[in-house]
């Protein structure tokens, strides 16, 4: 059980940077992009754009342990 | 003593003891200003929250006062980490832990995990292997920027973390899950904000703020006082520097020195210490000539 835990615990802990990008860093682009009056990007829904590209760059984060 | 001290034909042993005899008027001696200083700052980032949310504070104005309340939090504590407010058995030791532990919060790091990674940065300053802190070692500030950015991914050098790797080594795995606790609750804040139509406001008083918080702190408390090519011995492990925003806003790390050599000896009296240390820490081969 104890096992179990653990890699329940360093799977979640991989996947933070995806976690974080889809729940932190979206929501903050959009509510950026929002107070500047934009609410689509090429037609797109600010939302749509922003859980793409930080879901993303979150996933990647997550894969290669690195933002930049 | 002053500068113009005869150390002409004294021994090692002798010039240490001259020494000690200086670093002794320094010791022992309660630092209030960092007990203020400790919690009030937390008081005021704590205030700034409730008055940005509230509408009082201009956010613009909340971010310049939380960035500076964060890059403030870690120098009581590190006081304390040095036992400092009291050493343990004293009357006023929970003082000590007290201020050791309020004081980071708004780091984002526990103050058992700083203390343990901190005493293994003095006992092996800048060996590679086993000085926690020398993973932002560079030989120039955009080098460091550089590690200081690669310190903060999830897997800084596509490694463990250097904290991690620490505890691990010192056998204290269990402060790893106090420093995960303190992670978690900080990005749940955050996210929990976020999710709730606060995402500006929680980058704008804590994610933004620590990030710029880190690289002030890393900067002028690992990287200027270790580099560039500061060795690992008693008198080389740090040097002495000129910092262009003078001492107090270089958190008082011009005397860095000083901390390596008694790092019991308050912030507060470092300078002063120094000024009456430095013929002799000349004498030692101290990199002491920058100021």
């Amino acid at each position: 059980m104890a096992n179990v835990l653990t890699k329940l615990l360093e799977w979640f802990l991989t996947a933070l940077p995806f976690f974080f990008g889809l729940v932190f860093l979206a929501p903050l682009a959009v509510q950026v992009m929002q107070s500047f009056g934009v609410q689509a990007l090429g037609g797109v829904d600010v939302w749509t754009v922003s859980l793409i590209i930080f879901g993303v760059w979150g996933g990647i984060a997550s894969w290669t342990g690195r933002w930049i | 003593m002053d500068g113009t001290m005869d150390l002409t034909g004294k021994t090692e042993l002798e010039l240490r003891a001259m020494e000690r005899e200086i670093a002794k008027q320094h010791l022992d001696k309660f630092p209030y200003l960092s007990l203020a200083w400790g919690l009030g700052n937390l008081v005021c980032w704590l205030s700034v929250w409730v008055l940005c949310l509230n509408g009082i504070l201009p956010l613009w104005a909340g971010f310049i006062v939380a960035t500076i309340n964060i890059a403030a939090s870690y120098l009581p504590s590190h006081e304390a980490q040095h036992s400092i407010f009291a050493m343990p058995g004293k009357p006023k030791r929970w003082l000590n832990e007290l201020v050791g532990t309020l004081s980071p919060i708004p780091l984002v790091m526990p103050y058992s995990v700083l203390r343990a990674t901190h005493m293994e940065h003095h006992k092996h300053a800048n060996n590679p292997e086993l000085d926690p802190d020398y993973d932002l070692h560079a030989d120039t500030a955009l080098g460091f920027l550089w590690c200081s950015i690669q310190w903060r991914q999830p897997k800084p050098f596509g490694d463990e973390h250097s904290y991690t790797k620490c505890l691990k080594r010192i056998g204290r795995e269990d402060l790893i899950l106090s420093a995960l606790a303190y992670r978690l609750i900080y990005l749940g804040v955050l996210c929990g904000m976020a999710l709730n139509g606060l995402a500006i406001e929680a980058a704008l008083l804590w994610w933004l703020p620590w990030q710029i918080a880190v690289t002030y702190i890393q900067f002028y408390l690992s990287w200027a006082p270790h580099n560039p090519g500061c060795g690992t011995e008693r008198y080389s492990d740090t040097q002495s520097f000129k910092s262009r925003l003078g001492n107090i806003w270089s958190s008082g790390m011009q005397y860095h020195v000083i901390h390596h050599l008694y790092p019991r000896i308050p912030l507060v009296r470092t300078p002063e210490a120094y000024r009456q240390l430095k013929p002799i820490l000349e004498a030692q081969g101290a990199r002491v000539d920058a100021i």
